[in-house]
């Protein structure tokens, strides 16, 4: 059975940086008693995995499918929180606190993220077995 | 030889002072009732923010943010234990009301406040007294709901010095009511699951506004077993009832949980609420007072029974 690596540091590191923050999301949900995080992270991560033991084409087009949602993610995130901030919504006062600086930076890194996936995903998956 | 027979003296007369104060000072203190109106007043004007809480600098406009209800929460704490009551915390995750929300943002978090005092007798049944102690943001929240709380603390002083009590009482205070009364939620949920006898839950909100002077109480969905104890009570301090169903607060998130609950209410509802004016010098404390002796007298019926 072909077995899949990434050849590029840089690359894992962003892969891994992305997928940290939903890890951690999920497991907080859990302790607050909603799975539904987690079921879309097993969705996103669980074919992925699959992935690297069973085709390189598999691993790419799941890379670029994960990569997309992150860039809409992002995009949908900073949306939501210029509407918290600026516009009509009313939503509870904690979820306005969490709209500050270091949100703003980790959509743009979740875009930028998702853009450097897509363009480097085909280049650094290595077959090895 | 003299100066021994002085010392003895000296000692006698220490023994009988140290005696006679013994017997004498309890009969003196013992006229010397809480003054609930000078406590609730107090209470309040630290809790809205009129003047700065005892011994910080921290004046509390609001208590909206997790900065400001983390202050409320440890001078909750403080007042609880400064009349005699130990405190605990009830930290909860909670999602968020609309479950897309949990895909972007953390879930909210809380700590509700709570204290028992124990039962005199040995039995596992509680009755839960409760008021939520955040308020909107930019209000300070005098009415809504620092009124409720300074009622509870009240009546948790009184509970405490009762000689009789053959229930258990839970005293809470809940966070995040403004925001779908998370905290009354999470709180409900563990009573439910940890299985205990709850007798009955007494939400108080808002009792702090009484425009007409008439001292009149809303009890919201009363149940038929509550209803002739505060009829009683009611009667007894010349309080008109006012009966009303559903669920506008806290008490909501009991009554869902299958809870046998009454919410307890100012009658008419204040035009302060949810506004910057929503300030200490609004609060009706005679009416308040007056609304502490109704609670006070039901759940001290309910700890004789």
């Amino acid at each position: 059975m072909p077995r899949i690596r990434i050849s590029d540091s840089t690359f894992s590191l962003v892969l891994l940086f992305s997928f940290v923050p939903f890890m951690v999301k999920s497991v907080s949900y859990i302790e607050a008693g909603s799975y539904i995080p987690f079921l879309i992270m097993d969705l996103i991560g669980l074919p992925l995995i699959y992935g690297f033991y069973h085709g390189k084409l598999w691993v790419i087009g799941w890379l670029k499918i994960w990569a997309i949602l992150m860039i809409i993610f992002g995009i949908l995130r900073l949306g939501l929180a210029g509407l918290i901030k600026f516009g009509p919504a009313s939503v509870e006062a904690q979820i306005v606190e969490q709209v500050n600086l270091g949100f703003v930076f980790l959509c743009l890194g979740y875009i930028l993220a998702g853009f450097y996936i897509i363009r480097n995903r085909k280049r650094v998956l290595v077959i090895i077995d | 030889m003299n100066q021994v027979k002085n010392t003895n003296r000296l000692r006698f007369a220490r023994i009988v002072i140290f005696m006679l104060s013994m017997i004498f000072l309890p009969l003196l203190t013992q006229g010397q009732s809480f003054d609930i109106t000078s406590f609730q007043r107090q209470f309040i004007a630290q809790f809205a923010g009129d003047r700065p809480i005892e011994g910080t600098i921290n004046v509390l406009k609001q208590r909206s943010t997790s900065v400001e209800r983390k202050i409320a929460e440890n001078f909750l704490c403080s007042t609880l234990n400064s009349i005699g009551l130990p405190s605990n915390r009830h930290e909860y995750k909670m999602p968020n009301s609309f479950f897309l929300l949990d895909l972007f943002f953390s879930p909210m978090q809380g700590t509700n406040v709570y204290t028992i005092i124990p039962a005199t007798e040995p039995t596992e049944e509680y009755v839960v007294i409760g008021a939520h102690y955040d308020s909107e943001p930019g209000s300070p929240g005098a009415g809504d709901n620092a009124s409720g709380v300074a009622l509870t603390l009240a009546v948790a002083k009184q509970i405490s010095e009762l000689t009789v009590r053959k229930k258990k009482f839970v005293i809470v205070f809940f966070d995040q009511e403004e925001d779908d009364e998370l905290g009354s939620k999470a709180f409900a949920k563990k009573l439910k699951d940890s299985g205990m006898n709850i007798h009955s839950v007494h939400i108080t909100d808002i009792i702090g506004w009484d425009a007409n002077q008439d001292l009149g109480v809303e009890l919201q969905s009363i149940s038929s077993r509550l209803a002739p104890l505060y009829q009683q009570a009611a009667d007894d301090l010349n309080i008109p009832l006012k009966l009303s169903q559903g669920g506008s607060s806290d008490n909501k998130s009991f009554l869902n949980a299958g809870f046998e609950t009454v919410g307890v209410f100012s009658d008419e509802m204040t035009p302060h609420i949810h506004k910057p004016s929503d300030q200490c010098e609004t609060v009706d404390f005679g009416y308040l007072a007056s609304s502490t002796a109704l609670i006070f007298n039901v759940l001290k019926a309910l700890a004789q029974q």
